[in-house]
Parts: C-alpha cells; structure tokens; sequence
C-alpha cells in the first residue's frame, strides 16, 4: 500500500469515524445526564436527516435556514419526549436498565413513524458545498469532508464550553453525578434531564443532517450507524466527550484500514472483536471516564 | 307430535352425508384471488412499488371490464391483495405463509432471490402456483413444479452484459464488486464463465455486505488494479452508493456495468445524476424499445402514477394478464392453472413468455445505457426456450 493510499483510506476513515462520533456524542450525552442507553439515538438521528430532507429539499428553504430549523424541531421534539415519554417513567422509579426497554420501543415507533410519513425508499439530499471532488495531488477529498470536520469540532467544543463555563451546563453536570445531591441544593432535575435530552436530540439532528448526502436516507439508517456509534462509546469511555469523538473516528479509520488490508466483509466483525478486547481489558473504554469526570 | 329418537339421528347423518357429497365448504369461488408478494420495506423497497403498481394497474383495467369470463360462461373480477415480504428472507417466509393464508388461486412473487429459495417449499406443500420474480439461476431449479418466473436467469442475464462490455465497450480489464447476497452471488457466479467465453478474467474481485456504508477499500483496490470497467452487482441502495463513491474516488472515468438494480429511478438520486451518465444495465424491458405497445405501456403509466417507470420491476403487469388469460381458458382450478402455466405460450404487452422446463417464461432481454436522462438500447438478445 503505497503513502497516497494510505493517506485516503485514512481520509475515507475519518469520514466515516466522525459520522459515528456525532451519533455517539448524543449516546454519551443522554447516559451522562441519566444514566440511560438509548438505544433511539440513531433513530432520532435518522428522524433529523428526514427533517432535513423535508425543509431543504423539498421546502426548499435556504441551506442554514432548513439547518436551524430542523436541529429546533427535534430539539423540541427530545424535550417533548423527555417529559412525555421518559419522564413519566422516572417519575414511577423505574430502574434505568427497565426504562432501556422504553428507548427500543422508540426505535419501532420511529422507524415505523419514518415509514409512514416518508416512505421506505431510500433518498439524498446534496452536500451544501457540493458535490465536486477537491484534488490535492493524487489525494481525492470530498468538500462535505471538510465541512463535517469543521461542523463537529466547532460542536464539541461549544457543548464543552456550555457544560463548563454556564450555570446551566454546571447544574447538567451536577445532575450527570449526583441527581439526588444536585436535587437537594435546588436543581430542577426533571428540567435539567429534559433539557439533557432536548441536547442530545439537537445533536442527533446535527447527525442526521451531516450524514444524510454521505449515506442515503432510510428508515433503516439509524440502527446501523448507532451499532458503531455504541461500540464508539464504549471504546472512547462512556460519558467522555473526548472519548466519543476519539472512539468514533478509531472505529471509522480501524474498519476502513481493515478492509483494505484485510476482508471487506469482516471488517464489522473486527470492529466488534476490538470492542470485545476493550470490555474484558478496558472496560472504561480509553478516556476511562470517573463520575467526577462525567460530561 | 313428537320425533322419534332415531328419526332425528338418522336424518342428522343424511344432512351431513349430503353436504359432504355436495362439495359442502368448497363453493365456486367468488373472485379470482391473487396474493402479490412484494418488498414494500427494507433494502429491496426501492422496486417493490413498481411491482405493486404495474400489477394493480392490470387488475384496473380487467376488472373495468367486468373481470374474467370463465369457461362455463360466468364472469369473475381479481381481487388482488399485496403482502410486504419485506426485503430479507425471513420476511418472505412470513410474507409467503401470509399470502398462503388468503388462500389465492395464484401467487404472484416474492421478488428476491433469497425470498424465493427460503419461501418456496410453501407454496408446494400449499399446491399453490407462484409466478415469481428473482434472477438468480437456482430459484428454478429446485424441481418444485408450482415455481414460475417472470424474469431471465442469472445465466443469461450476465452473458449479454460481458457482450456488450466487449463488443460496444472493448473493455479488457474488468473488476467485479457484488454483494454477499443470493442475488448478487448468482450474478457473480454467471460472470466467471461469461468472461472466460470472451477470453477476460477479472482484475480483482471485491465483495461488501448489505447495509455497508463506506466502499473506499475496495473500489481503490479496484483504482490499483488499472480495471477498465467496473461489473456491479448488488441492491439499489447498495448500487448507488457504490455509484457516487467511484466518482468522490476518482474513478468516474470507469464505466460501471450493473443489472437490474442499477435501473431503478431511486438509484439516479442516490448516485447523483452526473455520477450515473453512462451506466450500463441488463434489462427485460427497455424504455428506448421502439415498439409501439411498449411505448404506450410507459406513457400510461407514467403518466397513471406520475413516476418514471423501473425498466425491469413492471412487468407483472403482464403477470396479471397471463393469470386472467389462464382462468379464462381453465377455470379456477389450481392444478390446472399451473398445467397452463408448464405450458406457457403467451404474447404480453411487455414480452414473449413461453415456459422452459424449469418454469422459466421470460428468454428475450436488453442492455441499455443510461445516456443525456434517458435509457438508450445497445444490445438484445433472445435464448432457446428448454422443453
């Protein structure tokens, strides 16, 4: 292989690696705030990409202004289902691991939610900055790799920001440790939940809308990127920022490395054996994150 | 007045012995029951709906008059009902046990390859005929009588591609990337002794999994190979992905022979209209025929569902016709209409269907190229009917 090639597939891993971290952003988000996998993240996800479908390309409203206005709607829609859907069962004292059951009947509501309003086919919208190949050299890259990389960095690094430096972002994290702690000191916790999920949403939007001109969309969309988005999660640390980023793009450059010096069609099945190396070895994942070092 | 008590018993036995005698329970059916299996959700979603319509609207336009005059003089309409076999196997077996349920006098799909081998001892053990769809050479040969097919075996299919490849293209080096499916390995398997006939050998051979997102690594090793044509065989999805990523790779200048999947509208979107100019396909009906009852067919339906047709996902539009055709002339007996069906001789709006011995009714196909929006004719071909 000779160092062009390798520097593509690199490319093309990062690429993908960074779809997978944006949907693992959210996973880490949402179980930092309360303790839940939710496993809808993808749909929701999914859900923003069609949202986006709707307002750029068949609206066809401006670019940013279909953009804003798909990460509000499904913003809204992550608090409306926050204290809609989830809320009620925290409220009962439901144990986390039962409300899990809760997040997979979402992905069939919203699987077949998207089957209803859009269709099964798959469909695309266009990248904004088109779809013309840059040449650097003998090297290929895509314009919408760029952006992507730019969008996703800026993303982590405000959310890091908000989470560090307001008062509400503090009062997240207080949640995110210790709810009880955080209730007794005067923190809304069922608000501060409701708006960890309005985030998360926000962000699968973000996802959604990056990733729908690089894989078409289907109703099945989600479910696959979030199996490499949850195995993300737990190799970059569960509940680490960082560690979503970096897991996601060591899960997007290991398969894309695999497959080219390797099996193709194996290459989820390494992705997976890794993940398997890191619970019995790492079971904090890389970033191994502490409680105290939630979010 | 009372009864006596074995009066009423014997009278009771007679009742039964007479409505068993009758044929108590097995009525002239009221209508001729079609069960159309198609794939409405999944992978395979993107045709099913050309499927669907083009079945639907034969059914339209038979029951507008007044349905099928059956041999004994009365008159019966189609009532067509459609189950998703959704786009994986065990879908199609569940589909399949659906369709059996609304006990249909014929069955028409399941549409994949893999749905059809998975689902096909149903409808035998059922006694029930199944005019399907699938290319895959095997879904014929598994000596199940009540199997029909709308479509070209993959070993036809794939010789006529690697023609034109050669003979419009000069093509010398050829790579080949499929899916790991039934259908796409059937077409992969047709291509090796397709390609030895013409003295080619592939370059490299690439493979990938259904719902695989990135295909960065074999379409370089295929960019590393100097391949001069690039043979793709797999689902629409799957197609068009493949599609758009040889061009972000710099490879648009690799001309991409595919089949049936390729020429589905949806494929355009997915790959980008200016990625899939010179795409060439495999067809058993082409939009750039010139016959006349073609060109009509396409204009209404086209102009019916206000949706550019899928060249090769339509014509079932002819399989409702054979099955009125047959229930004209046999009634609405089920080993009988599959007797008619073994003897196929039927001239469609879309195509010949003459039935081989393995139940094969389609032996006339295309290649067309995808050239300035439209679908261009490059090549045809019609193979021996096997009796």
């Amino acid at each position: 292989m000779g160092f062009e090639n390798l520097l593509q597939i690199l490319i093309q891993g990062l690429n993908m690696g960074l779809i997978y971290a944006l949907a693992a952003l959210g996973i880490s988000l949402i179980w930092s705030a309360s303790g839940l996998f939710n496993f809808a993240q993808g749909d929701l996800m999914t859900v923003g990409g069609y949202v986006m479908l709707s307002t750029f390309a068949h609206w066809a409203l401006p670019y940013p202004l279909a953009f804003a206005l798909t990460v509000g709607i499904m913003g809204l829609a992550g608090y409306l289902l926050s204290r809609g859907y989830f809320f009620p069962m925290f409220s009962q004292g439901l144990h986390p691991d039962i409300i899990v059951i809760g997040t997979v009947s979402l992905t069939v509501l919203l699987h077949n939610s998207i089957l209803l309003v859009w269709g099964p086919h798959a469909q695309r919208f266009g990248p904004p900055l088109g779809d013309a190949p840059i040449h650097i050299g003998r090297i290929i890259i895509m314009p919408y790799y760029v952006y992507n990389i730019v969008i996703v960095v800026a993303l982590v690094a405000l959310l890091q920001l908000f989470l560090k430096k307001t008062i509400i972002g503090i009062a997240m994290r207080a949640v995110a440790q210790r709810q009880v702690t955080a209730s007794l000191m005067g923190v809304r916790v069922d608000q501060l939940v409701a708006l960890t999920f309005l985030l998360a949403t926000g962000l699968a939007a973000f996802a959604g809308v990056l990733i729908a001109p690089i894989i078409p969309l289907i109703p099945e969309m989600g479910g696959l990127v979030s199996l490499k988005a949850f195995a993300a999660v737990l190799i970059g640390g569960l509940g680490s920022f960082a560690g979503a980023l970096v897991g996601g793009v060591i899960v997007g450059i290991a398969e894309v490395v695999f497959a080219t010096v390797a099996v193709p069609t194996y290459k989820d099945v390494f992705i997976f054996a890794i993940l398997v190396v890191f619970l019995l070895f790492r079971p904090r994942g890389i970033f191994s994150a502490e409680i105290s070092e939630k979010v | 007045m009372k009864l006596h008590k074995w009066s009423l018993w014997l009278s009771m036995v007679v009742c039964i012995a007479a409505l068993a005698l009758t044929g108590c329970g097995q009525d002239k059916p009221k209508s001729i029951k079609v069960a159309h299996l198609s794939p409405t959700t999944g992978g395979a979603s993107s045709y099913g709906m050309y499927m669907l319509n083009s079945a639907k609207m034969a059914v339209e336009e038979i029951n507008a008059k007044g349905g099928v005059k059956l041999p004994d003089g009365s008159q019966l309409k189609i009532e067509y009902t459609e189950v998703d076999e959704t786009s994986n196997s065990a879908g199609a077996i569940e589909g399949t046990k659906k369709a059996i349920s609304l006990e249909p006098l014929v069955i028409v799909g399941p549409n994949r390859s893999g749905g059809v081998l998975a689902a096909e001892k149903l409808w035998k053990e059922a006694k029930i005929p199944a005019i399907t769809d699938a290319t895959s050479a095997e879904t014929t040969k598994q000596g199940n009588p009540y199997t029909f097919r709308m479509q070209i075996s993959s070993q036809y299919w794939i010789p006529l591609l690697v023609k034109t490849a050669v003979e419009k293209y000069n093509i010398k080096r050829p790579a080949v990337i499929y899916g790991l499916n039934d259908y796409s390995k059937a077409n992969w398997v047709a291509t090796e002794p397709a390609m030895t006939k013409f003295n080619l050998k592939p370059v490299t051979v690439q493979t990938y999994n259904d719902n695989d997102q990135d295909f960065s690594a074999q379409l370089l090793e295929i960019k590393k190979s100097n391949a001069d044509a690039i043979f793709l065989y797999g689902y629409t999805p799957e197609v068009g992905k493949i599609t758009r990523q040889r061009s972000e790779l710099g490879m648009k200048n690799i001309p991409i022979f595919s089949e049936r999947a390729a020429s589905v509208p949806s494929v355009y979107d997915l790959a980008g209209k200016e990625n899939f100019e010179g795409m060439v396909v495999t067809t058993t009906l082409s939009p750039g025929d010139p016959d006349p009852k073609i060109q009509e067919f396409i204009k209404t339906y086209e102009t019916k569902f206000k949706q550019i047709i899928s060249s090769t996902h339509v014509n079932h539009y002819d399989s409702i016709y054979i099955i009125a055709d047959i229930v004209g002339k046999v009634g609405t007996d089920r080993e009988k209409i599959r007797e008619a069906l073994a003897k196929l001789d039927y001239k469609g709006v879309l195509a010949q269907y003459t039935a081989d011995k393995e139940g094969n009714l389609v032996h006339h196909m295309h290649t067309q190229v995808w050239k300035d929006g439209k679908w261009v004719l490059l090549m045809s071909e019609t193979y021996p009917v096997e009796k």
